[in-house]
Formats: C-alpha cells, structure tokens, sequence
C-alpha cells in the first residue's frame, strides 16, 4: 500500500561534517520519491585543466593539493602514473615506504572521519568540539592516534600534509633505522585505542538496511593492495589497471560539478572500506580477522552504514601493517631515479576512501599534455544517490526530521570528499 | 574569560588547513575553552553564518562571485579577519590556471560549461583588507599560534617576515641553489616552514608564497643562467602565487602570466 507516504521535501543547504561543500534535495510526492539530489556545488579548481603545460616533476606536489585529507594518496598515485609514463623503475624500499605513507594516512583519515564526523550524530552532538568535555577518554583517544599517525608522514614526508620527500623515481630522503623504531613507538602504544574504537563503532545502533551493489577494490596476490594490483570486483571482475578506462566512464551532471562514475554497463557500484572488506577480508591480518569473527558482522555486508566498522576494521588492520613495514624496512641510501620520457600512464590506487585513478601524457620535454582523475567520491556518486532512494523509501513513514538524520548520516558513512571529487 | 566568537570558512582550497585547526588542541589543550566555534561547516552543524565574530579565518582561494560577496558581508561582521594558508593568501594552487584563458581551462574538463560560473582564483585581499596573512600550504602552526594567542592576549600578532634562506641557514643546511645548482625559490619565499625542502634534500618550491618586497626577477635570471628553461622558470614562479606582484615579475619574464 502506497498510503504511507506522506509527500514532503528535504533539504539540507550545506551539509556540514563532510569534507567538502554539498546541497541535499529530497522531493517526495503522494506517489513516491520525484528526486533525490546531492547538489555538489564545491567550486571546480580546474586540476586536470591548468596541469596541461605542469613539469612532469611539479605534479605530485599540485595533486596534493586537491585534498588536505588525503594528500599522500593523490601524491603517490601522481607519482607512479608519472613513472608509469615516462618508463622510470622504483626500487622496492621506494615501494614499500610509499606503501608505509599510504597505510598510515589511510588510517588517519578513517580516524578523523569516525571521531570528528561520525561519532556526533550518534551521540546527539552538532560536533567534535562540543562533545570533548564529556567524552574525556574518546578525544584523547582521537588525538593520541591521529597524532601518532600523523609522524609517520611527518618523520618520513617531512609533515603529515603536502609532505616534500615523495618524488618521482623515490624519496629525497630517507629515515634512519632509528627513526622507523620510534614510529614503531608509538604506534605500539595506540594500538589497544584502535581496539576500543572498533569496540565503539561496532556497538553504535546503525539503521537496519541492505543495499545490493557491486564492491570494488584493488586485489593483490600475497597482500592487502594499496598501491598497486588488480581491479577486482564482488560480481567476477577482474582488470588489469591499464584496462580503467575500457570499463569505467564519467558523465558530467548538470546538478553537480563532480562528476558521475560508472561501469561500462551503466550501472553503479561502490569501492571504500566496506568495498574493500566486502572483497577481500581474506588478507587482513589474523588479529583483524578474529575481531571481524567476534563482530558477527555479515559477509558480503551490504549495510552502507557499516562502511563505519570497516573503517575502524582498517585502523587496527592498518596498524599492524605499519609495524610490520616498519619492521622490515631498513633504509639504504640511494637517490630517486628520474629520466624524461614521453608517454602516456596510469595508475589507481587504494586512497581512504576508495579507489582513486590518475592518468597522465607526457610530452619528450617533460611537461603534461593531457591529465586525467578520478576519485573515490566520483566512483560513490551515483551509488550514494541510489542509497539515498532505497533509504527515503525504506523509511517513507519517519518523521520529517529522523528521515534528514538519516539521510545526513548516510552520505557520511560513505565518508564523502567533495573537494576531492570536484577537484 | 569571555570566549572567542570563531568563525571558519572555506572557499576553493582542499581544506587542509582547517584540518590544521582541529588538531590545534595538542598545542595548549586549554584553547578550546577559550574559543567558540560560531560558524564552521566541516566541524559542526547548525552554525550562525551571520556572526558577529571576534575573528573570521578564511581558507581557500576565490574563484565565484557569490564567495566574494560573502567574503564581504564577514568582513563588516569581524572585529579581525585573517586568510589562512596559501590559496587565501595567494591564490595559491588554484591560481595556476590564472595566465591561461578561463574558458580553455573550463573545456578541458567539462563539456557542458552552461552550469560553469568560475573566474580566475584570486586572494582574499584583493576584495577585503585583511589583519595579517597565516601563510603556509598547510598553514604554518607557529602562525597560527601566534594569532590565537595574540588574540587571547588583546595584542597585535607578530608573524615572520623573511625568506626561507635564514632558517635555513640557521639549520646548517648545505645551500641547494649555490652548492648543488637546483632552483631554489628559498631566497624568495617567506620562512615558516623552518627550510623544510632543503632539508630534505631538493629546492624549496615556495609554497608559502612570497616573502613581501622579495626580488624574484633577479633570482629568475639566476636560474636561467644556471640552464633552466623558460618554461621551468615559469612554472616555478606560477605554482603556488601567480597573483601576487612579487613572484609575477619573475614569471613575467619567461611567459604572459596574465
């Protein structure tokens, strides 16, 4: 019976907690859902505009710049696009080191995230700030892991944002062995918070809901991909990366300045942490696989809101991934090595949030031709939009503003980047 | 103590330097108390927009009339209004599209430029006049906490004013642009950073913008004498401050920066 439906509209002008700048428009009718819109109206920067004419040397340092969130992953994804183009090898301390820098920022990011933008609404506060003095132990919690994980691109990088040793061909400096014992540190002592933060975002009381999507992420033989390895998917995907733009397209929508990714068939689908668990749990450390066993969680989940206990699944995961890396690196002097060629490459990556694409054409002096991104909140877009759907219709008969609540917490599980996504 | 009206926004920038802020806690833990956040989208909901405010701080670059209006209205409703970070100070990375035609820059990423209202990404001085600039791509945290508490303190904030160069001296580093012929923007660009590229090895890019009277024209020639090409030149006075005076006149030499 349609009678439920009470026609109504919802709009949210700029939503707030998200990285980046969103309208919401819900249009519910006596007949159902007219429209549902996340009107993205982040100011478009022009990146793959003004680096036509960059050096080839300039662009991990400008990408950066497209997201103060997750700089490290728009660096190295410049980097080896870069390198993939113009035929430059990277030794395998470069890679592992990157591989380091990446891990540790993809677990800053979920932290940031969880406690600053998530953890409010499920508490009843507007924000972080205002929920610091009655949440004592959880904001020492968040600042004693971010900052943690913060001195691992700071000791490595140079600072945590826009850090300056990534360069093509490899790092310009190196961290000493004791350097990467120190971080070993204090990553030791953070470790049992990553624990209870789970405990945290496992036990919040998330909206009964399942939406079937294909999952995807990067797979890899022998590791949990970050960097490098397939395109693989929940529904038998499986691609070579060179491969990206043979399966996915971008369409430009007149409501948003981000653009709208889809498979080659049209259909949406979702990558992030709950991507990434849904495809490939497997490769998780055994410690992080006995505490996904504990949570009884569902697998494949198809809980969007659950993309929040796979981010805290990362923490910890992402953790112990940094004390092992830093375990097994010891640092060798040797100097990046950088030769300009001309080419065309690619290159996707595990960024926080999901999978991130670059590719680039260079020309024989060095300088970009063509330069092409996409990012996870592109890829998210047009799921995001149908979650929505499912979400207003599963729920047509809440009132007006528990329905916005949870349409608002939603877009933030999926931990959106506006800025990114528009860049 | 009365508490601080705060007021953050954010224009066309990555946000990183809000970031920076939320973390501002470790510094001195009692800031916070100190501080209300009236207005900040990215760290709460339900602010007031309209202010007043003890202090606005602006992040981003401006790039579409409706944030320059805006921009204007918190100037008239802020005892202090400050830029933080390059892209308000500067122009910063969104700035580099400037010398290039809007349009083109447009076409190249999107097809249908009917829903496009962009312009060329300017500081936000060039439409309020401004208390100071907390420089830096993320914003220096020396700046930063030097102006919150400047301000707790009811005094006039003191931020750096020289080039990279001293604290790099000061750090014993061995000199890039002389000793190792990389094209250091070091000379040039305002310290903050504590010489942060030379210390690791390669040439400061000048992300913290301009150091105010800086001669980049002779630095410019400096390069080109050393074999670096025109475009190179160009690219490396454009990157993070192609609107301000200083660093177009090395630019100008090499390519139309206009």
């Amino acid at each position: 019976m349609a009678t439920s439906i009470s026609p109504r509209n919802i709009k949210v002008d700029y939503l707030s907690r998200v990285e980046g700048e969103t309208e919401l428009i819900v249009k519910v009718g006596a007949t159902g859902i007219e429209d549902i819109r996340l009107k993205i109206f982040e100011p478009p920067r022009f990146f793959e505009g003004f680096l036509v004419g960059r050096r080839f040397d300039e662009v991990g340092d400008i990408v950066s710049r497209i997201c103060g969130i997750c700089p490290i992953s728009h660096m190295t994804t410049a980097l080896q696009a870069v390198e993939d183009a113009m035929g430059v090898e990277i030794s395998p301390q470069t890679r592992l080191l990157r591989r380091l820098m990446c891990v540790a920022q993809i677990v800053a990011s979920h932290i940031v995230h969880l406690y600053v933008f998530v953890l409010p609404d499920y508490f009843g506060f507007p924000g972080f700030v205002p929920m610091m003095p009655k949440f004592k132990e959880e904001t020492a919690s968040f600042l004693q892991m971010k900052e943690a994980m913060n001195r691992v691109g700071a000791l490595i990088g140079g600072r945590a944002l826009h850090p300056v040793s990534m360069v093509v061909g490899g790092f310009t400096k190196l961290p000493s062995r004791q350097d990467l014992d120190s971080l070993a540190a204090e990553i030791e002592k953070v470790l049992p918070l990553a624990l209870r933060t789970f405990d945290l975002l496992s036990g919040l009381a998330y909206p009964d809901f399942a939406c079937r999507t294909e999952y995807m992420a990067l797979r890899k033989y022998g590791e949990y991909a970050v960097n490098d390895g397939s395109l693989v998917s929940s529904r038998g995907l499986e691609l070579d990366i060179h491969q990206y733009s043979s399966h996915f397209h971008e369409k430009q929508v007149p409501h948003a300045m981000a653009k709208k990714s889809f498979t080659s068939q049209g259909s949406p689908f979702m990558v992030g942490a709950l991507a990434r668990l849904n495809v490939k749990f497997d490769q998780y450390h055994d410690e992080t696989k006995e505490l996904l066993c504990g949570s009884k969680l569902p697998l494949p989940d198809e809980n969007p809101f659950h993309n929040n206990i796979a981010q805290a699944l990362e923490i910890y995961d992402g953790m112990l991934e940094c004390l092992r890396l830093l375990s097994v690196i010891h640092p060798e002097k040797e100097r990046p090595s950088q030769r300009v060629r001309e080419g065309e490459g690619v290159a996707v990556t595990e960024a926080p949030r999901g999978l991130l694409m670059h590719s680039y054409r260079i020309n024989r002096k060095g300088f970009v031709e063509k330069a092409n991104l996409v990012t996870p909140t592109s890829h998210n877009f047009a799921v995001m939009e149908e979650d929505l759907r499912a979400l207003v219709n599963r729920y047509s008969a809440d009132e007006e503003e528990v329905l916005k609540m949870k349409c608002e917490k939603l877009i933030r599980a999926y931990d959106p980047c506006f800025s990114c996504s528009v860049h | 103590m009365k508490k601080h009206r705060l007021g953050i926004f954010k224009y066309s920038c990555c946000a990183g330097c809000e970031f920076q802020l939320l973390y501002f806690q470790k510094h001195i833990a009692e800031t916070f108390d100190h501080l209300e956040i009236v207005y900040c989208q990215m760290a709460r909901s339900g602010g007031v927009e309209e202010g007043p405010f003890d202090i606005a701080l602006i992040e981003g670059a401006v790039t579409q009339a409706e944030q320059a209006d805006q921009l204007k209205r918190i100037r008239e409703r802020s005892r202090w209004l400050l830029p933080i970070g390059s892209c308000a100070v500067n122009g910063g990375v969104p700035a580099i599209k400037n010398p290039t035609v809007e349009m083109e820059v447009e076409k190249r990423v999107y097809r249908d430029l009917s829903t496009i209202h962009s312009m060329k990404a300017q500081a936000v001085d060039a439409f309020v006049p401004v208390d100071g600039y907390i420089k830096g791509c993320p914003m220096g945290e020396r700046d930063l906490v030097e102006m919150v508490t400047s301000l707790m303190q009811g005094k006039r904030p003191r931020f750096f004013n020289y080039a990279v160069c001293v604290e790099c001296k000061l750090k014993g580093n061995l000199c890039v642009l002389v000793a190792r012929n990389e094209p250091c923007m070091g000379p040039v660009t305002n310290a903050g950073c504590g010489a942060l590229c030379p210390s690791y090895n390669r040439p400061c890019y000048g992300c913290w913008g301009p150091m105010e009277d800086a001669n980049a024209q002779a630095l410019a020639v400096q390069f080109e004498r050393m074999g670096y090409s025109p475009e190179e030149i160009f690219c490396r006075f454009t990157q993070y401050a192609s609107t301000k005076a200083e660093f177009r006149r090395g630019a100008e030499i090499y390519g139309n920066v206009d």
